[in-house]
């Protein structure tokens, strides 16, 4: 195959690192939270590991539970959850849209869902903490510029599948980091690609299906929105109680798959309905949505398991986003995946940098982004178990701090050891303040994972500390360690 | 695990070795070694749809792959000697304004004009296409991130910010002239 003419690389190549650049911290970001997002489950878990998973309750003491949920005005909001236990989170919990209480053996509204910590990762991916309505499309934004670097990333390298296996270690920390890069970044392109598009999808399916309907159906979205999912019932005088276990029941005769959650929609009015989401085995769909009076009787479905394709492309995109299918192994597949991601945005960034061949303010504020992040993570962590608090403020103090100190620095690899060293450190102090908040629940099935994580991650970063110190001992970088004035760029 | 899956990751770590040795001139018929390697690749996806169903084993055989060449690269590439860093000096650089100022030049016309200019071509051809709604959506969705990153890694490769300003302004403009009328 013949080789793209020298400009057109070299186009491609300058667009790459440009855009790369110019995007790295934020998509690093969005990477790094979502890498850890695919645990919410397990995260919610960890927050709450008091809750009941052992032996649950019947569901008539459920529906009891529930209706008293529904009828209790501090509580009742318009929209109400019941969560089915699944095999990331063995419970029952009962949620209005503000909060949600966890089930106890006899059907008890028990312990409160503390979910502040999960939450926090998760918008922190989901809009970077901005305003939803801005941050949905900030974060989108990446998906469709990751593609833009995929697409040019490709472009710009012509010997690509020639150098698909190569990775120069010992010759210079600049071709360590280059074939690095372009190794995670040639292997893993499906999954990066579908991470950009369907992260696309979430925000601009808005903005694209505004646009269809202000030509298609004179500006009406909800025309759009009823043509391709249908209309929602309109019911009259529902009684108050709403008959769970005959819903439930029904459901399954319809549909043996796995039940999610039940919603109320208009909950308490006269016109209120419960919809059951019902998850298939080995298809990407969410769910199939079934849609019940109060009195248990069908009335009908969304229709996504035998619908129109776009509408299963559309309802798949979540499962396929957030890698929630198959169970903790994807989940693990996923996380590596996602974690090798975001060692792209990081080693991209480091190739621009020993580029360079001097160091400046930038090295050292680029290791804040990198290391500060997973520090501000732990220390959004802590602050959540003890303050019980969602707020955004316990994630970015710690983290612009981070970045204001690098300003005081001047050797990048002295203050990333010096971050390294505190994550450790914040690490070890959230084992800790778990240990003090739930007792010795570390290695409970609801906390285990977690903890393991923890503990896994403080022995790399003591690893790399040591690994680092070694190199220091055979004096390649030994000055690099200890003068103030010089040091190397990569983080 | 599942027979399927793990005869599909057998016949796909055989396939990559195939890669293997046909790029790094382990053997001298490199064609056949790289179309052998495809037909495995393929193969093992095909072995996951099997396992686990088409919809998840397209997207794990694909992911897999990953997995597995990392593998085998950090297995061939396995060294104990350490790497050489280089020292390198301090500046007391700054900021420069020019060049703050042609990034947010380039962020106005590679990403803010060619987004406006994508959902506009995209919405004139799925307006074309005689499917119903939710199929010119979801191909939409999907044409979308590719046109407008496409446009993107082409406006930031270019010098002049001109060029990819005057067309991708010409083409929002028919675009919406096309879909008003």
């Amino acid at each position: 195959m013949a080789n793209p003419p020298a400009n057109f690389v070299k186009t491609c190549a300058v667009s790459h690192s440009t855009l790369g650049l110019f995007i790295a911290a934020l998509l690093y970001l969005v990477c790094i939270s979502g890498s850890l997002a695919v645990f919410k489950d397990d995260i919610e878990r960890w927050e709450q590991p008091l809750a009941q998973e052992t032996q649950l309750p019947p569901i008539s003491a459920i529906e009891k539970s529930f209706n008293e949920a529904l009828n209790d005005s501090q509580k009742v909001t318009e929209h109400m959850y019941l969560v089915f236990p699944s095999e990331s989170l063995p419970r029952y919990k009962i949620a209005s849209e503000k909060e949600g209480w966890y089930l106890n053996e006899s059907g008890e509204p028990d312990a409160s869902a503390y979910t502040y910590f999960a939450d926090l990762l998760s918008h922190l991916h989901t809009y970077l903490h901005l305003p939803s309505a801005i941050g949905i499309y900030v974060v989108s934004l990446m998906g469709i510029l990751l593609t833009a670097l995929i697409i040019s990333g490709f472009l710009s390298h012509p010997n690509i599948i020639k150098d698909a296996f190569k990775w120069r270690k010992q010759n210079s920390a600049r071709l360590y980091e280059t074939d690095l890069h372009n190794r995670l970044s040639v292997w893993g392109a499906p999954f990066y690609l579908m991470l950009a598009i369907t992260g696309a999808y979430f925000g601009f399916i808005g903005l694209l299906l505004a646009s269809f309907a202000q030509f298609e159906y004179d500006g009406d979205r909800q025309a759009v929105i009823t043509e391709v999912f249908g209309e929602e019932p309109k019911l009259t005088e529902q009684p108050k109680y709403i008959q769970l276990e005959k819903i439930i029941d029904a459901a399954s005769e319809i549909d043996s798959g796995q039940k999610l959650f039940a919603v109320v929609h208009d909950s308490g009015t006269d016109s209120q309905f419960v919809e059951l989401y019902i998850q298939q085995a080995n298809r990407f769909l969410y769910s199939e949505v079934y849609r019940f009076d109060v009195n248990g009787n069908y009335l009908g479905s969304d229709d996504y398991l035998n619908g129109s394709v776009g509408k299963q492309i559309g309802f798949s995109t979540y499962r396929l986003h957030f890698g929630l299918f198959f169970g903790f192994s994807v989940k693990l597949l996923y996380f590596v995946l996602g974690m090798c991601l975001t060692m792209i945005c990081v080693t991209g960034v480091n190739i621009w940098l020993l580029k360079r061949k001097h160091q400046d303010f930038v090295n050292p504020l680029w290791a804040a982004v990198v290391w500060g992040a997973p520090l501000s993570i732990i220390v959004a962590a802590i602050s959540s178990l003890i303050l019980h608090t969602s707020s955004a403020v316990s994630f970015w103090l710690p983290y612009v701090l981070c970045m204001l100190a690098s300003l005081s620095s001047k050797n990048a690899a002295v203050f990333k050891n010096q971050l390294m060293i505190a994550n450790a450190a914040s690490a070890i102090l959230l084992l800790l303040v778990h240990v003090s908040l739930f007792g010795w629940t570390l290695f409970s099935p609801a906390s285990i994972l977690l903890t393991v994580a923890l503990i896994t991650y403080v022995g790399v970063l003591t690893y790399f500390l040591n690994y680092k110190n070694r190199i220091g001992d055979e004096k390649s970088v030994s000055k690099d360690l200890g003068d103030k004035n010089t040091g190397v760029a990569s983080s | 695990m599942n027979a399927w899956v793990l005869v599909g990751l057998i016949t796909q770590l055989v396939g990559i070795s195939c890669f293997y040795m046909a790029w790094r001139g382990l053997v001298k018929i490199k064609s056949l070694f790289t179309s052998l390697g495809i037909i495995l690749e393929v193969l093992g996806i095909l072995l996951w749809c099997e396992g686990v169903g088409y919809e998840f084993g397209i997207a794990l055989g694909l992911f897999s792959i990953a997995v597995i060449s990392w593998a085998i690269i950090v297995g061939h590439n396995f060294s104990e000697k350490d790497l050489k860093l280089k020292e390198t000096q301090w500046r007391n650089n700054h900021p420069d304004p020019k060049k703050v100022y042609r990034y947010f030049l380039k962020f106005i016309v590679g990403v803010l004009l060619a987004g406006i200019a994508s959902i506009f071509i995209v919405t004139l051809m799925i307006q074309m296409l005689p499917w119903e709604s939710a199929n010119r959506l979801a191909f939409g969705i999907i044409a979308l991130p590719l046109l407008w990153g496409g446009l993107c890694v082409w406006s930031y490769g270019k010098k002049s910010l001109i060029q990819p300003s005057i067309i991708m302004f010409t083409a929002a403009s028919l675009c919406s002239i096309n879909l008003i009328i």
